[in-house]
Order: C-alpha cells, then structure tokens, then sequence
C-alpha cells in the first residue's frame, strides 16, 4: 500500500489543509456570499420577536457584509438588554446562513455581603449605592470593592479584603461582597503637638479620645471638627487641627498625634464712625464664619464703605489693621463716614433729555434724596439700554454732580463731620447719537428651508431701530429652527453693513446649513408590561423623518405625562454614517399596583335638633374617618386602569334625629356614611383622543337635614382639546334615598314626600379651562367650569330637571409680595324642575282628595333634595354651619335647611405664609341659597369673614378656619344665629 | 493476489476487514470534526461595552488591518503590538480602544478644535500607503465594513485626540543631567553599536527625549488608569 495511502498520513494531510475556520485569520470565507437564512437564539433558545428582527440590517437574499453585521450588533446592544452578540455564519446550500446569539444581560438586582462584615451590612450597602446606584454596571464592579476596602480602612479595619461575585440567574444577577473585615486598629497612644492652649491631658479629654478606643477616620475628623468650632467660638478664628496616625508595637495598635494650632486670639475693634450693634456681624461676619482671613477682612470694609455710602455719605471710607501682641490679634477697623451728601436739583441736558425722565422713571434720583452713586450709575447704565434699546446705538449719558454750596471740610483723622448735608446739584447730559434704522434684512445661504420660512422667526424687520442683541436673538432663532427640522451643525453668521452716518445698517444673515439628519430606527427598550405600541402613539420621531429636538423633547414630555414609567430617557445614538441616526427611547416602568390607605377625622359645624326644642342647633363634630384606595394601571399594556376607592366615617351617636322621637327614647347607634367607588379608565377610546371612564358608586352620607343612599353607575368620555381646555359628556344613572329628614313636615318639599327614593337618568356635560400651577395649592392660574345636566322621564329618570352650574376661580402672587397668594372664585348654580302632575298628600302621606273624591293634582316642579343646591360649610361660606345659609324660604322653621334651586357663593382670600410650612389666610366669603331661580336676588347675599391657620403637610394643605357671619339672622324672638363656625379639614377652601 | 486455500482465504479477510475497519474510524472522526462541513464561524461579535460606546471584533480587525493605534497616543499609523502572536496583539488593540472611547468620551466635554483638514487628509494618505494599490485598500475597506468617510473621520478623532493630549500634557520640564547620565549609565545595551558603547554626547539628546516621553507617558498613563476607573467599562471578549 502505498505510503500516502496510510490512514495516519491521509489524517495528518487532512489536519495541514482542513484548518479549523474558528481559527481563521482576519477576513471571512463567507463575505460578499448571498445570506440564506438569520436565525436569532436567546439564551440558547430560538427566539421570535417582531422588534428584533426589525433591527436587523442584514436580510436574506443579500449579499454578507461586515458593514451590515456591525451595525446589526449596534442596533441590538443599543436596547440595553444583552450583554453579548455573536454573529455565527455557518456555510449552507447556495450561500451562508447566519445566527445571531443574544447573550441576555444580566441585571443586579440584589447586593448582598456575606463574610465577617464588623461594619454594618447597610452601611456597606449605602457606601456602594450612593456611588453607584442600587443596579451597579458589571464594569464597575472592581471599584466597588475598592471603595469597601477603603470604608473599611477608614474604619481602622486596614487588612480587610473584599471580594465581589456576581451570582447571575437567566437574566438577574446578585451582587455579593465576600468581605473578611480582619483585625480592627486601636489607639496605642496620642499624642499632642502644636500649640495647644491646654495641657494635652486636657485636650485629649476635650477631644473625646481614649488609649485603647477603636480608630475611626470619621469619627475622628467630626471630634476635630467639634473642637475646632469651640476654639473658634472662643475667638480664636485661625484655629487648626490636623491628625497623623503613625504604626504601633503591634500590628493593629496605632499612635495617634493631633496637631492643635490655636492661633491668635481675635478681637474686632471699630474706630471712628460708629456702626450700629446690628450692623457689625452682617458687615463683618467674622465670628459667624468663624474666619479672620484677608478675603473676609476685605470684603468687609468694602461693605462697611457701601452701606454708608447707600445712605449719603459718597467719600465714606473703611479699612482694617491687624495688631498682633503675644496669643492676642487686635483686628481694627477704621470707619470715616464722611460728610452727607444731598441731591438738591436734578436736571437734564442734551438732545435725549425730554425722554430722559421716562426712561428713568424709577431710578431717577429726587430732590432731597441722598447722593448714592451706585444709583446714579444704575441709572446712567438703564438711560443708556434705553436709548439703545430705541436704535440709538452710540448713546452716552454722562451725569455731573456739583456741589451747590462749598462742601465742609472734616478735619482729619476721621471724626465725624459737622451736622447737615452738602447740597448737589444732578446735571445729566444725554447726548443719544445718530439712531440707526434697519434697512434691510437678508438671508443667503439657505436652499434646504425658504426665505419665508426664515422670516418667521426674526424679530428684526426693516424700519425698526437697530438693537444689537436681537440680532443675536434671530441667530439663535434661525439655529434653532434648523435643529428642529434636523440640521445639528447648522450655523448662521450675521453681518453688519452700517451706512457712513450710522442711520441705517443692512443685516445680513449667512447660513450654513450642513447636512440634515434622519432618524433610522426607533429602538424602545425597558417596557415589559407596556406594549410598544403605546409608546410609539406618544413619540414624535418617526424612523425616516428629521432628526428633531424638539420633537425629542416633547416624545419625552408626552411618555412622562402618561404616568406609567418612573423614567423616560430619549437618547441619539450614532452608529458609523453620519446622516442617519437611531434614536433609543429607555423607560423604566413605574409599579402597576398601587396602594393608598389613610385615616384621619373631619371636624365640622352641623346642626343637630335641640332635644326640647327640635330647633337646629350649631354642634362641632368629630368623626373620625379611614380611606383605601387600590389602583391597577397599565392593564394589558394599555395604559388602561382600574381603581377601587373606599372610605369610611363614623358619626358620633345622636347624629341623626328621629322625628317624633326624643333623642333620650332614641337607641343609641353610630351612623358610619361610607363611598366606595369603581372606576374603569379606557384612554385613547377607539383609538381616538378621548378617553372613557365608567364608574360605579354606593354611598352613604349625613347632610344637615336629611340621611341619603345613593346608589349609581355612569359613562363618561373626556377630551382635551388643548393643555388647558378639556370637555366631557357623561350619562349616569342614580337611584337617591332620602331618609331621617331633619326638616319639618310642614316645610317640608311635597316632591320629597311623593319620591323619599327617587330614579334619575341625566345627561351632562362639562367645559374646563384650567391654567393653575397646581390643583391642590395653587399659586396662580385660573379655574373656570361650566357644566349643565339634564335628566327627563323620556330616558328613564322619574323626575326631570336641567341643571346648570358655573364656577370661576383665579389665583394670582401679589406685585411686591411674591409670598402671599390672593385667591378667588365665584360660583353660580341655577336648577329648573320640569313640571310634573302628582297627586297631593297630606302630611301623614295620605292623598288629598276632591270634592269628587278623586286625588288632586298638583304640579311639582321642584328638584328632589339630592339634586337642590345648599351652601353653608367649610367649601362655600366659612361663617355658616353645613347647609345652614340659605333665604327663609330654603330654611324650615327649626333651622333645617331645605336646600334650593339657586346658588350664588363668591370667595376672596389672602394666603400668607409664616414660617417654614405653617402659614395663614384670611377671608371674606358671600354667598345664597335661592328657593327658584326667579327668586335670586344679589341684594339678599350674606357674607361672613374670618382667618384660618394652614399647614403645607405632604399630602397637602391642613386647615382650621373660623368665620364670622358679618350680620346674623333672628332664628327665633331673641336667639340669633350662632356668630362663627369652624372648620377644620384637607386642602383648599377652593 | 495469489488464493491458496481456507487459511489464506481467513488471512486476507482478516487484512481486509482492518484496512475497512481503520478508514471507517477515520472517516468518522473526519466527519465529527471536520470543519468544511459544520463551518461555524464567528464573524464579529462584541469586545467591550465602554459607556455606551461597544467595540467589536470588526472594530478590533479594523484599526489592526489599516493600522490605527500605537498605544494611548495613536495617532501614528505604525503597527506595535505589544504580545506576541495575533491573539496578544488583539487583545492589545482591544484594549487600546477601550482608552480611546475613554478618552473621546472625556474630551467631548472640552470640544476640542477641529483639526486642520490638510492635516486629516495627510494621515490618511499615510494609511492608504499600507496598501499596495487602491483595488487592496478598496477591497480592505470592504472586507471591513467602512468606507473612505468612516476611515476620515477615525482619523481626524485620532488628531482631536492627539491635540487634546498635547494641550493636556505638554511636555514636562527637561531632566537634570544627573538623571540622564544615570540613564546611560544603567542601560548600556540601548546605547552600543558593534559591541562598543556609544560616546556619551553622541546619545544625550536621545536620552533626553526618551526621558521626556516616558514621563509625559507615565502621565498619560495615570490619567487614563483614573479615566478607567471612574468609568464603565465591561470586557465581553479577550480579543481572539
């Protein structure tokens, strides 16, 4: 056989040729080959995804580029979520089939230390995330450990090792710190160096240390610092302290040494002017800084000079000397006020003079006041923006001060001038210059966007006076407006061509406008439970559009506005070409279930039946109260949600009072008014720009005069037309319970006899413009509501009503007080019932019947009380009790209130703050109930006004309000009303 | 072949079975490890993330085939591995662009001012000359995946760069003449020709500016080690 034959020599030949390809140098067999197939595993499995696949550069069919593999892996890696991809070709029928490997990244979702720690684990977590986050990055993870290691050195453990691991699951890693903390140093011996001003024994006592005490850096450094700040309050402001440790006879045994240098001990002392006791620490704060350094010194004298000089004494002077004698340093300021200066006429001279004092108007110095000439230049500087300001670009206006009468002259040596003010007389010349005009203004350079266009954003237009800085106004305007259409690089150089006089100058605006760049890929990474959809909605970049800012910018607003994620990050990302880029939208979602509990009590005035009497007596009430609240979001990815909300109250016994029952018969019981609503919320209904929200409620509730349940369900679709203006319309469904009515049977409403449970069906529908900075505690904005609402027979409701309701509030800081809110709003409700033939009853509930023996009819047209409108309260008119205001007609004889068809309530307030979060108001409110809408009289308006105290608590404000009436009622021969009423709540008034 | 009877018959079964037999074992581990038929190649993947920034095995061949880096200063085109073998100076290279993402990704903070397009274009030519005519640097740039814009702008952020440096590190002040005469001094071998030593005013302004560089090295050498740990770096491959 021959030789080459033999199996050996047929291997070993095949080894030589058949190189492995995994070892193959530098270019790939496979490139420029036709790709037949891309296959995408993830973690070792095959993997479907619709948005990665979109991300691939690389198709079948095309010829296999290193270009298009790398800019796959780019797009890849660019959501974040692997932390490799490899790229494997394998050779296949008719070209080369290619396998992208996605590595996940792992996630450390956990630190945990594990090991002989001695230091806290907190301490050790806090160290780490302060520095790097509760989610290190895996490359920084060796630093970590370093910053533990020195935590620990800090802390005397100066053998500690730390050694961290990453313990990784499919695709969350925990971080693990192995620490062996080791021996801990100790204080061998201290020793003091320096100069102290007390014996070491002393000082080391005065520091708080101790031979044998653990060595802690920080420990040290605030005891240092401790006593640092003693010697300094002693006067001794150039104290210094340093510590050194040096090695011990063991291996853990430190010495420390402590070098006290105590300085000098300070005194101030002021010669000359005196300078008022509650002046010298805001001029010279040496002993609040605790520092007697040149700077400060400095830095004082020029204040000491410019606070005399602010009130006259323009040749005020002050300077310092540094006496130093033995441990002493006598620092000596020597103040000379100088003679007073008062201005004693003002006139103006020029060509600009006549505009003078216009342009001056709030600076321009008086006759009588003192010279202070940072006034002066301050005005100088305001005439000549002015002018400026109105083209006249060279303007100059140069002041002249002269004394009227020969000045005094003070004797040197600083003493303090003879009584009365030198005289000045204020000569100002104002010489404006030739006022330049713009003649014309041009545009070169642009082809990508059209002169038209560009005009848009100028502000300068021919005929106007020249004003330099619009010039660079429009610049950046012109800039800006190329960024948002996706030219980055552009830039615009203005010119100017002056005439020969100045009058007229031509501008001129040169573009370069670069090249525009596009979005090529969107990529959103971090949404696991919100679908990519939803996101895409918000964006305002689209893949193929210009690369906008502003479009960036406002992607991110809308996703943040959506309040599903905790952060939302648009990014650029440049990938090799330099006209395309990807934009990464990176959201971290914000949890789905939240929950809300809380408790608290509400303190009212409400009227409750006088036992003997039955007559409404005001009675402050407590009643304490507990809420839970569970919301669900991002249902499905939707940004659908739904929500349960629940509270609970509990009325004191005696809350209620039985008709015809005294309240000693009455069983004693705790009435509970409780809500617990359902809310479903739909955005985006039909994949329109209105969102739908159905509700569901129960409730039970105490008003002034009557007991009600309400059971209901309603549809609602809402719509923002604009930032500020949003509509709803709205269908509900309710069935009211009337019961326990505290009103009189005389007075009281037929329509409340004939339906104590009566069924509506309604339409409605709400207009809002709101504008406030904030719904809870505004600042400033305004509030205006309209809403009207009908409820007929004819879609199910067994009375019929229209009801319409208007609220207007405006908030506003007041000029020069920028603290104190002035809060305002005006409210109008009007109700019409439809009319209704009923047959009458009598007071026991029985029909009244005719002559002919039939049940008589009457025609209602009132509204049942769940529906009439009441005022009187801690939101409506503060010096009523609940639902107590109202005409005579809206009020039964006991004091009950009736409730009616018209409401007007207007409300003004003063919001002060105090101190920190505390603050208070004061208030006058006004306002009526009207039994008809035709019986609504302006004239018959009561009002009551008070103060109250707030609290900015974190949840919002808490209030305490006390009103007084400003006229009160007879309810009875000799009993008036009750003068004030409290009220004690959460939020706003209104 | 001569048949001679039964025992003849057995002994030429008995060859011809283990000749068979040999080929089929061998066919069969040709076949597992054969690497015509299951070629499975790795054709880029990623080295290092630097920030935001990754770097790839492409971006590794890249810089090695046109010749790109040259330790921290890269702006010279001439090759210098620091290993030995192709893996050590990939992994060399690899490493080398990790402190240039550091180092580009620093500088942006200062914009650094536009290098002279002259300039660019001189470099450039530089690493056209690699090459021995344009079909092979065509088909390079091809075969790496970047064109002749891509290629420009690395090398103008090379002389960014380089700019940068000079301005950051301008050269330190010049050693003392005891330090250079000890130089030549304890490296007797950098300074002989034919087993001579080279008289001493003959190399000093070579030792000079060894000295020179190497502190400015050192420097740079720090300040990039301070770059990399502030920094967040994560090595995914080793450069093979």
């Amino acid at each position: 056989m021959p030789r080459w034959l033999h199996p050996a020599g047929i291997v070993t030949l095949w080894l030589v040729l058949g190189l492995p390809s995994g070892a193959r140098a530098q270019t790939s067999i496979y490139l420029g080959r036709p790709i037949t197939s891309v296959h995408i595993t993830l973690a070792g499995q095959e993997a479907q995804d619709a948005q990665i696949e979109e991300l691939l550069v690389t198709r079948v069919g095309a010829a296999l580029t290193t270009a298009d593999v790398r800019e796959t892996i780019e797009h890849l890696m660019s959501l974040g979520r692997y932390r490799d991809v490899r790229v494997h070709a394998t050779e296949s029928a008719g070209g080369v089939a290619l396998s992208y490997e996605l590595l996940p990244r792992q996630e450390i979702t956990e630190i945990r230390f594990e090991g002989h720690l001695e230091l806290s684990a907190r301490q050790l977590r806090s160290a780490v995330t302060q520095r790097f986050g509760a989610a290190p990055a895996a490359g920084r993870i060796g630093e970590a450990a370093r910053v533990l290691r020195e935590l620990y050195a800090d802390h005397g453990y100066f053998s500690a090792t730390v050694t961290p691991r990453v313990i990784g699951r499919r695709d969350t890693a925990t971080l693990q710190f192995d620490v062996e903390a080791g021996p801990r140093a100790h204080i061998a011996a201290i020793h003091i160096a320096g100069t102290p001003r007390h014996p070491e024994a002393s000082v080391i006592s005065g520091l708080g240390l101790q031979v044998g005490e653990p060595y802690d850096a920080p420990d040290l450094a605030a005891r240092i610092t401790r006593y640092t700040n003693e010697l300094k309050s002693e006067g001794y402001y150039e104290a210094h302290l340093d510590s050194s440790t040096a090695a011990g006879e063991s291996a853990d045994a430190l010495v420390l040494t402590v070098t006290v240098n105590p300085g000098p001990h300070v005194t101030l002392v002021f010669e000359g002017t005196r300078l008022p006791a509650d002046q010298q620490d805001t001029l010279v704060p040496v002993q609040r800084e605790g520092a007697a350094d040149e700077d400060l010194l400095e830095d004082s004298a020029r204040r000491i000079e410019d606070y005399f000089r602010a009130q006259g004494y323009r040749d005020a002077s002050a300077s310092f000397s540094r006496e130093r004698q033995g441990d002493e340093l006598r620092i000596v300021f020597h103040i000379r006020r100088g003679t007073l200066y008062r201005i004693a006429s003002v006139a103006w001279t020029g060509a600009g003079s006549a505009a003078a004092p216009q342009l001056a108007a709030n600076l321009q110095p008086r006759a009588g006041q003192p010279f202070v000439q940072a006034r002066l230049d301050a005005m100088v500087a305001a005439l000549e923006l002015g002018y400026r300001e109105r083209g006249y670009t060279d303007a100059k206006v140069v002041p002249v001060v002269q004394p009227v009468d020969a000045p005094s002259n003070d004797p040197p040596g600083g003493d303090d001038p003879p009584a009365g003010a030198v005289p000045l007389a204020l000569r100002t010349a104002i010489n404006p210059g030739v006022r330049t005009i713009v003649d014309d203004v041009a545009l070169a350079g642009n082809t990508a966007l059209s002169g038209a266009v560009l005009r848009n954003v100028l502000g300068i237009v021919p005929g106007q006076p020249f004003y330099s800085p619009t010039v660079a106004r429009d610049r950046d305007a012109l800039q800006a407006l190329y960024a948002n259409k996706g030219y980055e690089s552009t830039t615009v150089t203005p010119q100017l061509g002056f005439s020969d006089d100045h009058s007229r100058v031509a501008i001129r605006y040169t573009i370069t406008e670069g090249p525009q760049i596009f979005v090529e890929h969107v990529l959103i990474s971090g949404n696991t439970r919100t679908s990519t959809a939803l996101i895409e909605r918000e964006l305002r970049i689209k893949p193929g559009e210009p690369l906008s800012l502003q479009a960036m910018t406002e992607s991110q607003r809308r996703l943040v506005a959506l309040g599903l994620f905790r952060r939302v990050q648009v990014t650029e990302l440049r990938h090799g070409s330099s006209t395309r880029r990807d934009v990464l939208v990176s959201v971290e979602e914000a949890p789905s279930t939240t929950i809300a509990y809380g408790g608290g009590f509400e303190v009212e005035m409400r009227p409750e039946a006088n036992s003997e009497t039955g007559a409404a007596v005001d009675h402050l009430e407590v009643a304490p109260r507990a809420l839970f609240e569970i919301t669900r979001s991002n249902l499905f990815g939707k940004n659908r949600s739904v929500s349960l909300f629940s509270r609970v109250s509990l009325r004191p016994e005696a809350a209620s009072y039985v008709p015809g029952v005294s309240p000693a018969d009455q069983a004693s019981y705790n009435f509970s008014d409780y809500r617990v609503l359902g809310t479903y919320r739909e955005p985006h209904l039909f994949g329109t720009s209105a969102d739908a929200i159905a509700t569901g409620v129960m409730e039970q509730g105490v008003r002034a005069s009557f007991n009600f349940a309400h059971r209901g369900a309603s549809a609602q679709i809402a719509r923002r037309l604009s930032p500020a203006l949003s509509f709803s319309a709205n269908y509900a469904l309710d069935r009211n319970h009337i019961y326990d009515e505290r009103v009189s049977p005389s007075d009281q409403l037929l329509i409340d006899r004939l339906f104590p449970q009566v069924r509506l069906s309604s339409f409605s529908s709400s207009l809002v413009h709101d504008t406030r900075d904030d719904a809870i505690n505004p600042t400033r904005g305004s509030l205006m509501v309209v809403n009207g609402q009908v409820a007929g027979r004819a879609i199910g409701s067994e009375v019929g009503f229209d009801k319409t309701f208007m609220q207007a509030s405006y908030y506003r800081r007041l000029p020069g007080f920028p603290n104190i809110v002035f809060a305002s709003d005006a409210r109008m409700g009007l109700a019409a019932g439809f009319p209704r033939a009923v047959a009458e009853t009598d007071a026991d509930g029985q029909p009244v019947l005719g002559a002919d023996g039939q049940p008589v009819l009457v025609e209602v047209r009132d509204l049942p009380a769940s529906e009439r409108f009441f005022a009187g309260g801690d939101t409506t008119v503060r010096g009523f009790a609940l639902d107590q205001l109202g005409t005579p007609a809206t009020i039964d004889s006991n004091g009950f209130p009736i409730g009616g068809d018209a409401l007007v309530i207007l409300n003004a307030e003063l919001r002060i703050p105090l101190w920190h979060s505390l603050g208070v108001v004061g208030f006058v409110d006004a306002g009526n109930v009207f039994a008809h809408v035709s019986n609504l009289d302006l004239t018959q308006i009561r009002g009551a006004a008070g103060f109250g105290l707030r609290y900015q608590s974190p949840i919002g404000p808490i209030r305490i309000d006390l009103g007084f009436k400003l006229a009160r009622r007879e309810l009875a021969p000799g009993r008036l009303e009750p003068l004030t009423a409290l009220n004690i709540s959460l939020g706003q008034a209104f | 072949m001569h048949v001679t009877g039964p025992r003849s018959e057995v002994r030429l079964s008995g060859v011809l079975c283990g000749f068979v037999s040999w080929w089929c074992v061998l066919i069969a581990i040709a076949l597992v490890v054969s690497p015509v038929v299951h070629a499975d190649e790795i054709i880029d993947r990623v080295m290092a993330v630097v920030g935001t920034q990754i770097v790839t095995l492409s971006d590794v061949r890249m810089v090695q085939v046109f010749g790109l880096t040259n330790g921290p200063q890269f702006t010279d085109s001439r090759p210098q591995a620091t290993g030995h073998g192709p893996q050590a100076a990939a992994a060399d290279v690899l490493q080398q662009l990790i402190d240039r993402d550091l180092m580009l990704q620093e500088v942006e903070h200062y914009a650094p001012p536009e290098p002279d397009p002259s300039d660019v274009s001189r470099a450039l030519s530089e690493v056209r000359r690699r090459f021995p005519d344009q079909a092979a640097y065509d088909r390079a740039l091809v075969d790496n995946g970047i064109d002749d814009t891509r290629l420009r702008a690395f090398v103008r952020d090379n002389l960014r760069l380089r700019a940068y440096l000079d301005e950051r590190f301008p050269p330190p002040p010049l050693p003392a003449e005891s330090e250079v005469v000890e130089y030549y001094q304890t490296h007797p071998d950098e300074f002989s020709k034919n087993g001579k030593a080279l008289p001493y005013n003959t190399v000093r302004d070579d030792i000079v500016t060894r000295l020179t560089e190497s502190r400015r090295a050192g420097l740079i050498k720090d300040w990039l080690a301070g770059l990399r740990s502030r920094g967040d770096v994560t090595v995914v491959g080793t450069g093979e």
